[in-house]
């Protein structure tokens, strides 16, 4: 008599591989042997994975189901134990100069860049500021990638690290922004520079102004600026340049960007529709044979909400768009996800992402020779999917960091030693909250916002007499937290943990 | 015409639109004319051979089915092809079903194979582990400390729906 125990196993799996994970659940208990059916097939088990965490199958996934599974098994399972990979420590060995004034750390793309204003010994004479700029990358063993001295006559400026190019962006200037470009080898003008510095306008000098590098790609820099609302239209823009040369090729009306290694641009910006806003998303090509007359090669915005006319929907481009090569003297990149955050007053985010270029690798050689990128269209990588999760924007304190990592938010909380330090106090500690945001995946269309669960892990990263400044960046293997540790006692050499999550 | 004998020696002629639809069949007659010898179908009996043939009749006049990819859920391409003639087809008794299934394996006819696969499924739905034993007159060959972790699962698993 012929039974469903005889059956092939390929035929059984066939069968229950109709069945929703809450019923396949149940059928590992009808029999040893339809429990190990279930627990061989990859494709039963991702089934119970994506209901056991309420994830949805993302649609048009062209990754195998056994891919599938382990990625979701490998996030999953890094949240089982919420504890610190590893904390590295490393001391920051500094020159031995008596005096020492000032102090910043940017971490950018994977990298740390050390920034030291000294002061040499004061001898009654004026002194000299010298900055010295270390790049360290954060892979497995924190080294030294270069480090060298600058000498800049200015008061206020931050340095930012791009794929390669140094970006010294010095603020104090009455009217004009000044974007230094450096070499991240040799930390002088950058060899294919044929101006030192990027000029650019700037509004009036108390009013607020963000402005962040996007990406170098090629001879392209990418740059959104992001002003005080009273800066008056045409302040909260993107900008092109074409950094050889210091000419600004083209400048959008647009909330953000993204700068794709293979030439892409994408930009979010939002309409005004009759009673609503409408988001949109453009894509550019920006290659050698771009001028300010070329059109966006595609305009999504088939995917994206109306907005109420009174929401302020601050859009941008979010994660993974860059990270950092393991090898070679030169920092590179490695192109992989891109996300787009939409963020509206009614509390709820929305992810668009793609991911197609998650496996695309470019050698970091070819940088800086502009070697032609390979070709994308809109269909090869368009939006995969959509998330909808609730929760408002705004979870992080004002200095909090948010990132977006294998599409997953991560917020970042450092929680520091309180302000003024009162160095009586016994041990003060820092501790750091990461909040990650689990949330479920939705079809494209599907307008309803998803319970999403909220993990929190706290790490103690220390405990002193110093001052934390701590940062979270992204890197190819994960979300890493920086804390540097600064001690007011001049005797004690400042030092940098190393998260890695 | 196409001529099969099953296992218990009956033999079964047919036209060769509706033989073809069993991927089986239609490679071992290669695509050429007229068989001569009858095909031997060892694996399948007469009275599951003339519910086959009885499927495939009624669909010899299909557009073949298209591609679907690897791995989409049974429910998803069931929804396309399966009408209520399906339907009414595949309420058989279980021992025959399984059967039905087997054959449609071994005689590759894939949407029959769909078929009854899904109408297994159907069968499953909203039963407890206990009632499917019963059903299908399964042993579940569990030790006592199996059954006492499977119940601990099963609280788990209601925690989970709940």
């Amino acid at each position: 008599m012929a039974n469903v125990v005889d059956l092939p196993v390929e035929l059984l799996v066939k069968i229950l591989s109709s069945l929703t994970c809450f019923q396949l659940g149940d059928c590992q208990l009808i029999c040893r042997h339809f429990g190990q059916v279930i627990a061989e097939a990859s494709q039963l088990q991702y089934v119970l994975e994506l209901g056991r965490w309420k994830y949805q199958e993302v649609p048009r996934s062209n990754r195998s189901v056994a891919d599938r599974l382990q990625s979701i098994r490998t996030i999953q399972n890094s949240w089982r134990n919420p504890q610190p990979r590893s904390i590295v420590k490393k001391s920051l060995d500094l020159p031995d100069i008596s005096v020492r004034e000032r102090r910043w750390w940017t971490a950018h793309n994977g990298a740390i860049v050390r920034h030291t204003k000294f002061k040499p010994a004061s001898n009654g004479q004026s002194v000299t500021q010298i900055d010295l700029i270390d790049v360290l990358s954060v892979l497995d063993k924190p080294s030294p990638k270069a480090s060298f001295m600058l000498k800049f006559p200015y008061n206020n400026f931050y340095v930012d690290v791009v794929q390669g190019l140094i970006v010294a962006v010095e603020l104090e200037r009455e009217s004009t922004i000044h974007l230094h470009l450096l070499s991240i080898v040799s930390g002088g003008v950058h060899p294919n520079a044929q101006r030192a510095a990027i000029v650019r306008p700037r509004p009036a000098k108390d009013v607020y102004m963000d402005i962040s590098v996007r990406a170098v790609v090629g001879p392209f820099l990418c740059i959104d600026n992001t002003a005080g609302p009273d800066s008056g239209p045409g302040f909260s823009c993107v900008e092109l340049f074409h950094w050889p040369s210091g000419e600004c090729i083209q400048v959008w009306e647009r909330q953000s960007s993204a700068f794709l290694p293979s030439g892409i641009l994408l930009m979010a910006g939002t309409q005004r529709l009759q009673d609503h806003l409408q988001p949109f998303i453009e894509v550019w090509k920006v290659g050698e044979e771009y001028t300010p007359e070329s059109k966006p090669i595609h305009v999504a915005t088939y995917l994206l909400p109306l907005l109420p006319l009174n929401s302020y929907p601050g859009m941008y481009f979010g994660g993974n768009t860059c990270d950092v090569a393991s090898s070679g003297t030169d920092l590179g990149f490695r192109p992989s996800q891109c996300a787009l955050l939409l963020l509206n007053q009614g509390g709820h985010d929305l992810i668009v992402s793609t991911d197609v270029f998650k496996d695309v690798c470019t050698s970091n050689a070819d940088r800086d020779r502009a070697a032609e990128p390979p070709v994308y269209t809109w269909s090869e990588w368009g939006p995969s999917y959509t998330r909808i999760m609730s929760g408002a924007w705004g979870t992080s304190p004002r200095c909090g960091y948010r990132i977006l990592h294998g599409g997953e938010i991560w917020d970042f909380t450092p929680n520091m030693a309180s302000e003024p330090l009162d160095l009586a106090a016994s041990a003060p500690q820092s501790v750091c909250h990461i909040h990650k945001q689990e949330c479920v995946y939705s079809q494209v269309g599907s307008a309803a916002a998803m319970p999403c669960r909220r993990i929190r892990a706290d790490a103690v990263m220390g405990e002193s007499k110093r001052r934390d400044v701590s940062y979270m960046i992204e890197t190819a293997s994960g979300p890493v937290v920086l804390m540097f540790h600064v001690h007011f006692a001049h005797h004690v050499p400042p030092s940098v943990s190393i998260l890695y999550l | 015409m196409v001529t099969v004998v099953v296992s218990d020696g009956v033999t079964f002629t047919m036209e060769q639109d509706v033989a073809f639809q069993c991927g089986l069949i239609a490679d071992f007659a290669g695509g050429g004319g007229d068989q001569e010898e009858p095909i031997p179908i060892q694996a399948v009996n007469s009275t599951v051979m003339r519910k086959v043939i009885e499927y495939c009749e009624h669909h010899r006049n299909d557009p073949p089915q298209p591609e679907v990819p690897e791995g989409t859920p049974l429910e998803r391409k069931d929804r396309r092809g399966r009408d209520a003639w399906d339907k009414q087809f595949i309420q058989v008794e279980q021992e025959l079903l399984f059967e039905i299934i087997l054959a449609a394996n071994y005689l590759n006819i894939k949407p029959l194979l769909d078929l009854g696969c899904s109408q297994v499924a159907e069968m499953m739905k909203g039963k407890t582990p206990a009632e499917i034993q019963q059903m299908f007159n399964i042993v579940n060959g569990f030790t006592a400390d199996e059954e006492a972790q499977n119940g601990e699962g099963e609280e788990k698993a209601r925690n989970l729906n709940s």
